[in-house]
């Protein structure tokens, strides 16, 4: 199967279809299904498909079966939405419209799902359907999707359905070409279209020799006309029916004479299908999964599974015959225990073939033909003023049409259209022909230019993928997010350039060896061309403006600031929640009367993993920010609030990463990791003892306006609550952080950002709201007097490129000398006495009591003496030609401070050699 | 397992299920409508579990204590912590106080903790950290206070909550009132040990000599001992010292409505169902009356309008409860049924004798028959006559307690004359023209249409008879389409909404499907209904003073205070 992330869900034999629908970000949808409950659809899986951001959604279901229920939703106000914000198609075949399929696509995968379960609350509420799902993300369409969307087009083309239904195939085909892309050889969906389906069964086995048929369904048809055809013309040596005693509708007499000894050389066996998890206390119910397995003797296994019940309507016929049903064909070995051993339905024990019974029921649908009507109303839809019905077959003369209203007009017939114009602005819900001694079940009409409409509004409002998701999602989720955050945000010198190139997205490997190189992969372009207004005007730069929406889509940088102001007052409202909610333990009432709805348990929240690939790319992708905060370049570019407000969502970004590296099957970032991308963002923002970080580049009145930027999204607590994790990071993390806090410290200091409020809510981030925020602001207000001598004479060797400072114990009486190699032999005394005094000016505050402070330089250990009293300096170096080392005074009365800036400087050294 | 290279991810999965199965609450979703009316008109701030007013006044004052102390941090975790130390001390103090050693205190939050504990000779302190022995008296993270009383005393007026202040994130008491309260209540327990040595203490324990002389002041029953404190409540209660609202007249008038009953029923021990009868019909059926004054009408016909709702509910909640019973019984449980079946079983359903329509069915009788030999019988008990009647058969109480009980009458039956009885009732009411939202009367006009075709409002299930009863349908396919769209439908709608919540949950009793019903099997036998706030609102006047006794108690007669805000003053 080609996918390009496969989304790692086989490890799992179980299948929970909401969560399927609850992580889709797709486009297009179409569901084939024999029954669709649509008050069950409007109220639950179409919030979910829009949330989703499924713009064209498109239902084809049994047409008799929708008639009949349809007037009494419509009545009851309990279906609104069709027609209207999707599309509902009558199918009509000789018997039942039974397929059970669902085909989502968009830009970042798609899924599809063949299996058993119709659109109803009993397929998601009692399990026991039985799915091939394949999810995918990117463009790499794979096999079973672009069958399953072959299928739909080729049911639309032989006219089942209407030709709304032919157009949304095809929109669906045209937006995601790789789906139309032709499927060479074996296909894996079959449908009973052109073969009936047990004959393409028998071809898939061919001349090997059957060993054992398992056959599952929860309906066969009165005669066994399907069972029996099964086993003529397979010739299994054994059959293994599973059943469900009191719930299969299976013609009991007729099965147990089948299995009489002497009728065949035929081993039957009959066992129950049950539950795994089955106790006494579940409500027993039925399985509704229907398959075929066929064991060979070759030890091959062949499945068929999908939607055909074990009868002849499903299985001995085509389409234009009785049922249309899809179904998949896998081929494999040890299939039985795949299905049944360890899962949550498995094979029983014997079951007495005679306690079960055959009544009427789906099996009427599925087994007997209606009668056949002159003509069949296949659809309508409205558009211009113009109600157009489509029909098949010869239209009476004495045909009307009646609206939902109860008004009758007579149409005028167009080909295999009747049109009625209609000069109201609204059009009917639901549409019936009645002609001379008949009349049809009513059809939903599609409203086409509200359909429309609604599609273009989702756009807006769903095609934001929400920054929270990065809590929980996998890698569909980051696709997504990722994607739209690159198209939108401008992060380093290279997306500038990219733009005034007008080049493409850069994709993970772009970023990934930008960041490697630390240099745009571009060609230079000259800064001083680049004209700042025209730069504003392109479409990721408009992003950032809060009227605007990215050129094509409807969002803006402020939308994920919008979410993160949302997902603070979650976590406000969560804490309130957990404060005021707990159960009632006391006073034994409960909360009798006062609330209707019982409190549950929160249920864990579950993350999906998400591969190393998008591990890597984030990791990049934030990275790449870091380098822009460092290139002076791209801060000439781009105006600071942007830099801010890329700042916030990648704080936040590391805040979700960090509630994740909790849980280390879904980490993103190990906590280290985190960690460390913290500091780095951190100080390359705020700044360090080292660097001015980009807060500093920023004048006072900017300083302010941005900190205002800051509190309002709350950015300001966020920062503070990373501040306190990376204080207690260990090892390096943590000896570096100070530095960079203290830092952050002194300029907020300066604005006034450090304040209660701020030090409340990031105990909110931190989840330990019981601490006093006092607490919180003292500790990283400590930051300012830290010391670490390590960290020092780190920075000290490299400001010097010295190859060695250390402090060492060297017998000197007043404590320890600093120990210098350098990198390279000097030749006059400048680089030394800058380096003691450097050193000086911190080792003085260090030990203010100390009188005399010494230095060890270069192979020979010269000694540097420096003398507070009388700020005298000395050199003392070990003379080749006599035992007595050799003094010289450098100086008196010279501060360290004045040698500390000597490289630009002519050194204040009058030398002159000292016998004492 | 091992399949064909390239197919791997394709092996079929089953499926579980999607959402968690409950049995819900209130399968029908009807009951929201009376609480809300409850919440908001009619008794706000007085829910259902609160009972001893001087709670309000504790709480205020410790939550002013914490504001004052300057505690920190200022959010409502560490507020919470705070009330919960010592709540343990003043409900400790209220179980100590001598004054009902012959008749336990009821209703203290935490007693079942704290009794056993005072009850033990060799304990000699009070431990109050929350790690403590006694810590565990509750799991709400504010206490009592956040459990039962917090929302309502922001409905009084006495507390600015966390989530309205956007300085400070905990609640506050609200200006002058609120610290008027605290203040009240300080004065009363100002000199106690505990307050001038240990009112700071957040762990160790209290000496029980401490807790016990802080009882002496602070129990329960000392609030009608404290003037000023008692008077303030009473006012709050009253609504006349916060911001006129509509909800806190409302609640006045109910208050004065509570007291009329208080004061002519004095020597009749009163419980819910029995106050549910003689706000009805005036009686109880056990030679006990009451008319209400003339004043307290309009509150009177407000709770009226409640009690109406309960029985159509309550009837609609026996349709559905025998509905389940009658499909599991079917056995669709396991394959599904048509609701025609339920038709069919309608149209066999016999009419009780004392009707005196013979031995008819409820298929060969139509609805307007029946609607008429009801009318007949002149339902003329409670209002708008506000004249005691007979309890007889025929009234929704004792349709209500028959309910297919007691052989003479099946319980759909019983139901449809219910709702039949409401609909003649109602209709006596708009005859009248009470119903006309011009007479001033707007929240009876309202209350009558509240739930409107989502919840099945009075209104609308009236209007719903009116028109069968104009078709001259037949009783069984009334109920039939009765039972369709406001017992199937309407669960199916409840059920449908709990799967689009955050966590959504299964509370279907039955699909509904292409084939037919489908049930799944609950064991449910009744559905209770909601308490209508008898013992909140008992308990309010009898801890403020207002009557002599508690309304479950004999000789519950006003006291003076009690007469002086009954008249007005």
């Amino acid at each position: 199967m080609a996918t390009d992330s496969p989304i790692d869900q086989q490890e799992s034999t179980e299948l929970i279809l909401r969560d399927v629908f609850l992580r889709g970000r797709w486009r297009h949808i179409i569901f084939l299904t024999y029954t669709c409950d649509l008050p069950f659809f409007e109220a639950f899986l179409l919030p979910l498909l829009i949330q989703g951001g499924t713009q064209h959604i498109t239902i084809a279901t049994d047409g008799p079966t929708l008639a009949e229920r349809l007037p009494r939703w419509l009545e009851q106000g309990e279906v609104r939405e069709a027609g209207r914000s999707y599309v509902v198609c009558s199918a009509h075949v000789p018997r039942s419209f039974h397929p059970k399929v669902v085909l989502a696509v968009g830009e970042m995968g798609g899924a599809v799902l063949i299996g058993s379960g119709n659109v109803s609350p009993f397929g998601f509420s009692f399990g026991g359907e039985l799915f091939s799902l394949c999810e995918w993300a990117g463009n790499d369409t794979p096999q079973l999707a672009r069958e399953a969307w072959e299928v739909c087009r080729e049911i639309a083309r032989i006219s089942v359905v209407d030709n709304v239904f032919f157009e949304r195939v095809e929109a669906m085909g045209r937006a995601f070409p790789m789906l139309a892309t032709a499927v060479p050889g074996q296909h894996l969906v079959r449908h009973n279209l052109h073969e009936p389906l047990l004959d393409q069964l028998v071809q898939a086995v061919g001349s090997r020799r059957v060993d054992e048929i398992v056959a599952w369904a929860p309906f066969a048809d009165k005669l066994l006309a399907a069972v029996r055809a099964l086993v003529n013309r397979l010739q299994p040596a054994r059959v293994t029916l599973a059943l469900q005693p009191g719930l299969t509708n299976i013609n009991g007499k007729l099965l147990a004479d089948l299995a009489l000894p002497g009728h065949s050389d035929i081993q039957w066996n009959f066992v129950e299908l049950q539950r795994a998890t089955e106790k006494p206390s579940d409500a027993y119910s039925i399985i509704h999964a229907k398959g075929i397995l066929v064991s060979l003797q070759d030890g091959s296994d062949l499945l068929l599974t999908g939607s055909p019940n074990l009868s002849g309507a499903a299985l001995l016929c085509t389409a234009d015959e009785a049922n249309l049903e899809i179904a998949v064909l896998l081929s494999g070995t040890n299939l039985k225990d795949a299905l049944f051993s360890g899962t949550p339905i498995r094979l029983g024990g014997d079951v007495d073939p005679l306690t079960m019974q055959w009544t009427r029921s789906e099996a009427i649908a599925t087994d007997e033909a209606g009668a056949i009507a002159p003509i069949l109303l296949l659809g309508a839809h409205w558009n211009n003023h113009m109600l157009t019905l489509e029909i098949r077959g010869d239209c009476p003369e004495s045909a009307r049409v009646v609206l939902d209203s109860g008004a009758i007009y007579s149409p005028v017939r167009e080909g295999a259209q009747l049109c009625v114009p209609l000069p109201g602005s609204a059009p009917p819900r639901t549409v019936s022909l009645q002609w001379d001694g008949g009349k049809s079940g009513p059809v939903l009409v599609a409203d086409l230019p509200r359909l429309s409409e609604t599609a273009r509004e989702r756009i807006g409002i769903s095609q934001l993928y929400a920054l929270p998701d990065l809590a929980t999602g996998g890698d569909d989720a980051f696709v997504a997010l990722m994607t739209q955050l690159g198209e939108t945000l401008l992060i380093s010198t290279s997306d500038v350039v990219r733009i005034l190139h007008g080049s493409q997205l850069p994709t993970p490997e772009d970023e990934a060896q930008e960041v490697a190189r630390a240099e745009p992969p571009q060609p230079p372009i000259e800064l001083g061309d680049i004209d700042f207004r025209m730069l504003t005007q392109r479409p990721a730069a408009q992003a950032y403006t809060r009227s605007s929406l990215v050129a094509g889509h409807g969002w803006n940088v402020y939308s994920w600031l919008d979410e993160i102001l949302a997902h603070f007052q979650y976590l406000q409202d969560q804490q309130q929640a957990e404060q005021l909610a707990r159960p009632n333990s006391e006073m034994g009432e409960g909360n009798e009367g006062d609330d209707e709805s019982e409190k549950q348990p929160s249920p864990e929240i579950r993350r999906w993993p998400v591969s190393q690939r998008i591990r890597v790319w984030l990791r990049n992708r934030i990275r790449r920010f870091i380098l822009g905060l460092h290139s002076p370049e791209f801060l000439r570019l781009v105006p600071p609030e942007w830099v801010v407000i890329d700042y916030v969502i990648f704080l936040n970004i590391l805040e979700f990463m960090w509630t994740r590296a909790q849980e280390p099957r879904s980490a993103v970032l190990a906590p280290q990791a985190y960690r460390e991308l913290a500091l780095e963002l951190l100080t390359a923002f705020w700044g360090s003892d080292e660097e001015p970080g980009f807060w500093g580049s920023l004048d006072e009145e900017e300083a302010y306006e941005y900190g205002l930027l800051l509190i309002q999204y709350r950015a300001d607590s966020l920062t503070l609550a990373t501040t306190a994790r990376l204080l207690t990071s260990p090892e390096e993390i943590g000896r570096r952080a100070p530095y960079t806090v203290a830092s952050f410290v002194r300029y907020t200091g300066q604005i006034g950002l450090l304040t209660h409020r701020a030090a409340e809510d990031a105990l909110l981030y931190l989840g330990s709201n019981d601490q006093d925020p006092m607490t919180l602001l003292a500790s990283v207000r400590n930051t300012l007097n830290y010391f670490d001598w390590e960290h020092y004479l780190s920075k000290l060797r490299k400001r010097w490129g010295l190859r060695k400072a250390r402090l060492e114990d060297r017998g000197f009486k007043q404590g320890k000398a600093l120990v210098v190699e350098p990198s390279e032999p000097y030749t006059d005394l400048h680089q030394p006495l800058a380096v003691l005094a450097d050193c000086l000016l911190v080792w003085q505050h260090q030990e203010s009591e100390r009188p005399v402070f010494q230095m060890l330089w270069g192979t020979n250990e010269d000694v540097y003496i420096y003398n507070v009293e009388g700020n005298k300096w000395r050199r003392r170096q070990v003379s080749e030609t006599s035992e007595q080392p050799k003094v010289d005074i450098l100086a008196s009365d010279v501060d360290p401070s004045e040698f500390a800036a000597w490289p630009q400087q002519v050194a204040p050294i009058a030398l002159s050699s000292d016998s004492t | 397992m091992q399949i064909a290279p390239g197919e791997m991810a394709l092996m079929p999965r089953w499926t579980v299920p999607s959402f968690v199965r409950t049995s819900g609450r209130y399968p029908l979703g009807l009951e929201a409508v009376a609480l809300n009316q409850l919440a908001t008109d009619l008794a706000a701030g007085l829910p259902v579990l609160s009972r001893h007013p001087r709670y309000w006044s504790i709480y205020t004052y410790l939550i002013k204590q914490y504001w004052d102390r300057k505690r920190m941090p200022q959010n409502n975790t560490a507020l919470g912590r705070f009330i919960k130390t010592r709540e343990i001390v003043f409900a400790c103090a209220a179980l100590l106080c001598p004054r009902h050693n012959h008749k336990p205190l009821l209703s203290i939050v935490g007693s079942r903790t704290f009794r056993p504990w005072l009850s033990d000779k060799q304990h000699t302190d009070i431990p109050i950290s929350a790690s403590g022995p006694l810590g565990a008296y509750i799991q709400s993270g504010m206490g009592g206070y956040g459990q039962i009383y917090r929302q309502a005393m922001s409905e009084l007026g006495l507390i600015l909550l966390a989530e309205d202040n956007a300085r400070v994130r905990m609640d506050a008491p609200f200006s002058e009132i609120g610290v008027a309260v605290a203040q009240a209540f300080e004065a009363a327990i100002a000199d106690t040990v505990y307050v001038r040595r240990h009112l700071d203490q957040d762990e160790g324990n209290v000496p029980m000599d401490v807790v016990r002389e802080l009882g002496e002041v602070s129990c329960f029953c000392q609030l009608t001992h404290h003037a000023p404190e008692h008077d303030l409540l009473t006012q709050v209660l009253l609504g006349r010292v916060q911001a006129p609202t509509e909800a806190h007249q409302q609640r006045a008038e109910t208050i004065h409505m509570f007291l009329d009953l208080a004061a002519k029923t004095a020597n009749v021990p009163l419980s819910e169902e029995r106050f549910r009868k003689l706000l009805y019909y005036g009686q109880d059926g056990a030679g006990n009356e009451w008319s209400p004054d003339l004043a307290v009408h309009n509150s009177w016909r407000r709770w009226w309008l409640i009690q109406l709702r309960q029985y159509a509910v309550g009837a609609l909640y026996s349709l559905f409860i025998d509905l389940v019973h009658w499909g599991i019984d079917q056995g669709a449980t396991l394959r599904p049924l048509q609701f025609s079946a339920y038709g069919e079983r309608a149209c066999t359903l016999p009419l009780p004798s004392y009707l005196g329509l013979g031995s008819r069915t409820l298929g060969d009788t139509t609805l307007h028959e029946l609607a008429d030999t009801l009318s007949r019988s002149k339902l003329e008990d409670g209002w708008p006559s506000a004249q005691a009647r007979d309890l007889g058969l025929l009234s929704e109480a004792a349709l209500e307690v028959d309910d297919g009980r007691s052989h003479q009458i099946s319980a759909p039956v019983a139901a449809l004359m219910t709702l039949l009885l409401v609909r003649q009732r109602l209709g006596a009411i708009r005859l009248r023209g009470y119903l006309e939202p011009t007479q001033g009367e707007h929240l009876l006009h309202q209350m009558v249409r509240d739930g409107d075709i989502d919840r099945w409002s009075v209104a609308t299930i009236s209007a719903w008879l009116d028109q069968r009863i104009d078709d001259n349908a037949i009783a069984a396919d009334a109920l039939a389409d009765l039972v369709r769209e406001m017992v199937i439908d309407q669960h199916l709608r409840v059920a449908r909404s709990k799967l689009g919540q955050a966590q959504p949950e299964d509370t279907f009793r039955f699909h509904d499907d292409s084939d037919g019903l489908l049930f799944i099997n609950h064991h449910d036998t009744a559905v209770n209904p909601i308490s209508i706030r008898f013992d909140a609102i008992s308990e309010a006047i009898y801890g403020l003073g207002l009557t002599k006794a508690r309304l479950s108690e004999e000789g519950h007669a006003l006291t003076e205070r009690g007469w002086e805000i009954a008249s007005g003053n």
